[in-house]
This record gives structure tokens, C-alpha cells and sequence, in this order.
């Protein structure tokens, strides 16, 4: 049963910190849910996680099963069982989604036992039908021109082929139509068991009707500043974040305040275009 | 990695149908099934006149040096379902080639054409196309060999009255190369399609130059370039689309796309519009850096390391290609090729 623990982790991007001492630990079997108004840093700790390259760890730490994930590279965090379903996962033209699946289940295996094309098709195509998507999905390139749902499927379409022992949904209701949630709703409850930890970053009680989840966390200011069972979802889906607020004595849940954010995102146009040139 | 010998190569063509193979100068295997045996082919050259001899030195290299010929004359009126493969291979011998394609009015015709060196040998392969009112021809490339070969390499089209060329060249040699392709659009609604995907490695220097020029109303043109530069190599796309003056309502596009991988790598493209006359379309884009950051995140957050991500994105750069490509064993070849060059 996979254990992945954080322990009053910080982080910064773009000489900002964002994560100001989150801890959290997921077990298998377990099923937590993350809520918080925008710009809280729900994304960043997701990101942090899966170690995206653009944030820094300055405190703390994130062991999975006792082995330390800060050490890893993205991929060897992958292989070692993390999943992340993106928020806004990028386009990639020219790669197909089958030849992208397909390298990433065999990234896993090692020379003699890599996955015959047969059988990689079969368990794609059964994974594509239970998730109700287009058939043409697999020649199509990663992402390019997906609507916002199909966008959302195709995580989870990764998801179950992928098989991870922990799996990180941030806002995967976001832009779903109610048969689609359902669906992707339906085949992650599917998913469930012992071996899977489930992380849902979420606005809305509505996903949890689908997705049932043990404990609720609610993150402001870069923190979790507030833990409870699913009454604690109820509540805030009802009544908003400010009683949470007036409790704990917080007047900007951001992490960032408003015009500190508009300096950083200057700074983020300016190194993309240095790149580009 | 060493390039496939060319007993590896001449294995894989014995696989195909409808094959001629020039090595050193001389045709050392012709197999053509029935439809094939309509063209006329020969090895000595008659009242040949060189296309673009003015403005390319490698054409002008050709016409006095040239120690190999091949002409092939296409009927009319015929749809030629099967691609016909040509292989040239330099091998002991510096090979000064040309090649002379005639396709006459109304046919459809399929090429497929690779040039290969070894070892420390040059290669100068000029071909020149000549395709007569409302002929088709699908023109299909690939160009491979040693890191000591050097190859100039010139493909260059005439185009009467609605005929339509679609050029798609592979650039896999591991050694210095110039390519140039440049079509001539003589008749009015004449179209030529010119594609190359250049892949360069090591310390390779590679320049694409790709003009189409509208010398009739009407007519179109396409250039699109595709690039990965890995290592320390250098490549650059020149592309120009001419419109003269009177060609009304013709069409010059043109788009060059690229990553540049190695370090030390360099890709540049210079896209050139030259447009003497109002009432025309043109435009242009262009695409080349690094490969995105959270792309590259996004493929190694499945589990695909560096390299693997790369691959994949490289991969997707050759697509065009092997779209074109009907030929499973040449699809396996460009494999060989492209897993070659990137490791
Ligand atoms: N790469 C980045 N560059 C600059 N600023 C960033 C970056 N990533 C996050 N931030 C900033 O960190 C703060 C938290 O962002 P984050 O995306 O984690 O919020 P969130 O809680 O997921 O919000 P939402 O509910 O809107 O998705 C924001 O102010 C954001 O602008
Ligand atoms: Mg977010």
C-alpha cells in the first residue's frame, strides 16, 4: 500500500513563494479532496509533486512509500507510481495519443517484457469505449484542437492505462458537461481500491456525488489552514469561504496579492520569449 | 551509430516492386512489372537541357562533370497506381548524376527516390522534371550516407498548364549538404508542392534552399520546411516564393517549423516573399526554438524519460513523410534512418 507523505513543503516560482508549509499524507484506499478559492495554490502543490521543472522546493519534504520524491526527476516519479491529471495539460502536435500511451506503458516495462501492439490496442480501445470518447482519438495528436472535456478524458484515459498507486486530480469536473462528469466520474470510482490514494483538487461538492472521498482539505495562503470530513465540503459549497476566513482570522486567502501577481506574470511572457528566440 | 551498409540497403530493396538502382554509374538492378515497362528509360543523354544552369553553380558542376545519367519518359495519359523506387548509390566512386524525368500530358505518376553515399565518397545529383499539361507527379525523396560524404543535391521542376508536383524530401545524411529544390511554374494554374523534413546531427552542416517561382497566372505554390537540429550541427531553410509580374491571382505560402535539440545546435529559416504584383495571396509562418518546457514535463509526467520524450516529439516532425510513404519497408527504413541519427 502506497504512503505519500508531505511535510511542511515550500516552494517558490519566479522568486515568489507560493507553498508556505503544507503537509499531507494520502494512503492507498484513502480518497482526499482539496478545495480553496483561486490562486491559493491548490495547481502549485499538484505541480510541486509531480516536479515540474519552474517551481523550487525551499523547506520540507515528499517521501513516497519512505523514498524521497524530491529527489527524483518527473518521470522517475511516474514510474514510481505518481499520476497527475492536469488542470491545463499541454498540447503536443505530431505526437499521437496512442504512440504517447503506448511509450509511456512500455516506459514502465523493462526490454523483454515491452507490450505487443496487440494487446496495447485492445486495452486502449476498451479504455477509450468505457470512457465514452471519439474512436478516431488514437490518431489524433496529444491534445490539439481537444475540446475542454475531451481534454479531461484523456487524463483519465492515462490514468487507467497507467495504473498509479498515486493519482492527483486537479479541477478534472472543470468543464465537464453532467454525462460527462458521470462518466469520468464512474470510471475513476471504478478505479478505487487498496492500492490507489486519491488527491481531487476541487471547486464543488457535485464531484464528490460521484467520486466519494474520506477527507476534505481546505488550502489558503499556500497552506492547508482547515481539515474535516464531507460536512466541511457541504458547508463551504453552501455558504462560501469567509466564515472559514473570519475563524481563522484571514483577510487575503491568495498567496500572492492582487498586484504582485501581474509583476510575476510580466516576468513569465519575458523568459517565454527569450526562449522563443 | 554507423549507417546501414549497403548490403543491409540492397536487402531491403529487394523487397519492393518496381525498382532501379544506380550504383557508381551503373544500373545494377532493374525489376519493372508490366504498366512500368510503358516508360522509356536510358542512360545516354540526348538534346538534354539543364533547367536553372544561370542560377545554381551545383547545376553548372553537373553539366561538365557528369558521370552517370539516367532519363526516364513517362507516357500519356496513363494513371500509374504504383509508385516506381529509384536508389542511387555512391559507393567507390564520386557520382556526378543526373537524372531526367519527362511525364507527359495527363498522367499520374508516383516517384520514389533515395541517395545514399559511402564512405569517403561526394555526391553531385542534380534531377530535372518536365511535366506537361495536366500532369501529376508525387515526388518522394530521401537522402541518407556517411558523415564523410559530402552531397549537393538539386531537384528542379518545370511546370506546364495545371500540372501539379508535390515534392517531399527526407533529409537524413549524416554529412554536409546543400539541397535545393526550385519549381518552375510556366503554365497558368500550375501547382508545386514542395516539403522537406531535414534532421542534422554531430557537426553536420546542412542548407535548404526551396524556391517556387509563378511564371503564370494562377498558379500556386507551398513551401513548407521541417527541422531538428540535435547536437552541434547548423541547418538553415532558405525558402522563396517568386511572383512575376502579370501572374494574377496566384498563390505563394510557406511555413517553416523546427526544434533546435543539441546545445550547440543551430536552426535558422529565412523565409523570402517576392511579389511583383497586386492580386496575388501570400503569407507565411514560422515556428522554431526549443522544445517547450511544459511539453516536455508533460510527456516525462507519464513516465517517459528525456530522451524518450524527445524522441517522440522528433518523431512527430518526420510525420509528413511517412504519411506520404506507401512502402512498409521504406516506412522501416526512414525508422533506421531517423533511430540512427537520434539516439
Ligand atoms: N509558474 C508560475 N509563474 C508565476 N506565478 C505562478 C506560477 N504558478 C503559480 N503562480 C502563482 O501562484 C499562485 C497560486 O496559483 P495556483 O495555480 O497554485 O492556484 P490554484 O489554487 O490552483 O487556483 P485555481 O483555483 O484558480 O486553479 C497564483 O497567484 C499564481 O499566479
Ligand atoms: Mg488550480
Amino acid at each position: 500500500m502506497a504512503i505519500l507523505k508531505i511535510e511542511n513543503l515550500h516552494a517558490k516560482v519566479e522568486g515568489k513563494e507560493i507553498l508556505k508549509g503544507v503537509s499531507l499524507t494520502i494512503k492507498g484506499g484513502e480518497t482526499h479532496a482539496i478545495m480553496g478559492p483561486n490562486g491559493t495554490g491548490k495547481s502549485t502543490l499538484a505541480s510541486v509533486i509531480m516536479g515540474h521543472p519552474r517551481y523550487e522546493v525551499t523547506e520540507g519534504s515528499i517521501t513516497l512509500d519512505g523514498e524521497d520524491v524530491l529527489e527524483m526527476d518527473v518521470d522517475e516519479r511516474a514510474r514510481a507510481g505518481l499520476f497527475l491529471a492536469m488542470q491545463a495539460p499541454a498540447e503536443v502536435p505530431g505526437v499521437t495519443n496512442s504512440d504517447f500511451i503506448k511509450t509511456a506503458m512500455n516506459a514502465r516495462l523493462d526490454d523483454e517484457n515491452k507490450l505487443s501492439l496487440f494487446k496495447f490496442i485492445r486495452s486502449y480501445d476498451k479504455a477509450v469505449q468505457e470512457l465514452k470518447m471519439s474512436e478516431d482519438l488514437p490518431h489524433r495528436y496529444l491534445n490539439e484542437g481537444f475540446s475542454g472535456g475531451e481534454k479531461k478524458r484523456n487524463e483519465i484515459l492515462q490514468m487507467k492505462m497507467l495504473k498509479p498507486s498515486i493519482a492527483i486530480l486537479d479541477e478534472i469536473d472543470s468543464g465537464l458537461d453532467v454525462d460527462a462528469l458521470k462518466v469520468v466520474g464512474d470510471n475513476v470510482t471504478e478505479m478505487k481500491n487498496d492500492n490507489l490514494g486519491l488527491l481531487l483538487i476541487t471547486h464543488y461538492q457535485r464531484l464528490l456525488d460521484y467520486i466519494s472521498a474520506d477527507t476534505v482539505h481546505v488550502m489558503m495562503q499556500g497552506r492547508i489552514v482547515k481539515s474535516g470530513g464531507i460536512d466541511l465540503m457541504k458547508k463551504i459549497d453552501t455558504q462560501g469561504y469567509e466564515w472559514i476566513k473570519e475563524e481563522l482570522g484571514i483577510e487575503d486567502e491568495r498567496v500572492i496579492p492582487e498586484d504582485d501577481d501581474e509583476r510575476i506574470m510580466l516576468g513569465t511572457c519575458a523568459t517565454k520569449e527569450a526562449l522563443e528566440e | 551509430m554507423p549507417i546501414e551498409p549497403t548490403h543491409a540497403l540492397k536487402k531491403r530493396i529487394k523487397t519492393l516492386e518496381n525498382v532501379i538502382v544506380v550504383e557508381d554509374g551503373e544500373i545494377i538492378e532493374q525489376r519493372l512489372d508490366e504498366t512500368m515497362q510503358l516508360i522509356n528509360i536510358t542512360t545516354k543523354p540526348s538534346n538534354h537541357v539543364a533547367l536553372c544552369k544561370e542560377t545554381s553553380k551545383m547545376v553548372q558542376l553537373n553539366e561538365s562533370t557528369r558521370n552517370s545519367f539516367l532519363s526516364l519518359d513517362i507516357p500519356s495519359n496513363k494513371t500509374f497506381k504504383k509508385p516506381l523506387h529509384l536508389f542511387f548509390i555512391a559507393n567507390k566512386k564520386a557520382v556526378v548524376h543526373k537524372t531526367a524525368i519527362h511525364v507527359a500530358e495527363n498522367t499520374q505518376f508516383k516517384l520514389f527516390e533515395s541517395v545514399t553515399g559511402y564512405g569517403d565518397q561526394t555526391i553531385n545529383y542534380v534531377s530535372d522534371t518536365h511535366l506537361e499539361a495536366d500532369a501529376q507527379l508525387t515526388y518522394t525523396t530521401l537522402s541518407s550516407g556517411d558523415k564523410s560524404v559530402a552531397s549537393a543535391i538539386v531537384r528542379n521542376a518545370a511546370l506546364k498548364a495545371r500540372a501539379v508536383i508535390t515534392y517531399t524530401n527526407g533529409v537524413f545524411t549524416n554529412g554536409t549538404t546543400n539541397q535545393e529544390n526550385h519549381v518552375l511554374l510556366n503554365g497558368a494554374a500550375a501547382e508545386g508542392i514542395a516539403k522537406t523534413i531535414a534532421l542534422t546531427s554531430d557537426t553536420q552542416e546542412t542548407l535548404i534552399k526551396t524556391t517556387v517561382e509563378h511564371l503564370a497566372p494562377k498558379s500556386k505554390g507551398l513551401i513548407e520546411h521541417y527541422g531538428v537540429a540535435n547536437d552541434a550541427s547548423t541547418l538553415i531553410f532558405e525558402g522563396v516564393g517568386k511572383i512575376h509580374k502579370n501572374m494574377r491571382q496566384s498563390e505563394a505560402r510557406q511555413s517553416n517549423k523546427g526544434v533546435v535539440i543539441g546545445a550547440q545546435a543551430r536552426l535558422d529559416a529565412n523565409p523570402l516573399l517576392l511579389i511583383d504584383e497586386h492580386d496575388v495571396e501570400a503569407g507565411h509562418g514560422a515556428a522554431i526554438g526549443r522544445i517547450d518546457e511544459d511539453q516536455l514535463y508533460y510527456l516525462m509526467s507519464r513516465g517517459l524519460n528525456l530522451r524518450e520524450a524527445e524522441k517522440l516529439i522528433i518523431n512527430g516532425y518526420v510525420a509528413p513523410l511517412q504519411k506520404i510513404i506507401e512502402s512498409e519497408t521504406i516506412k522501416e527504413h526512414v525508422n533506421t534512418l531517423l533511430s540512427q541519427k537520434i539516439q
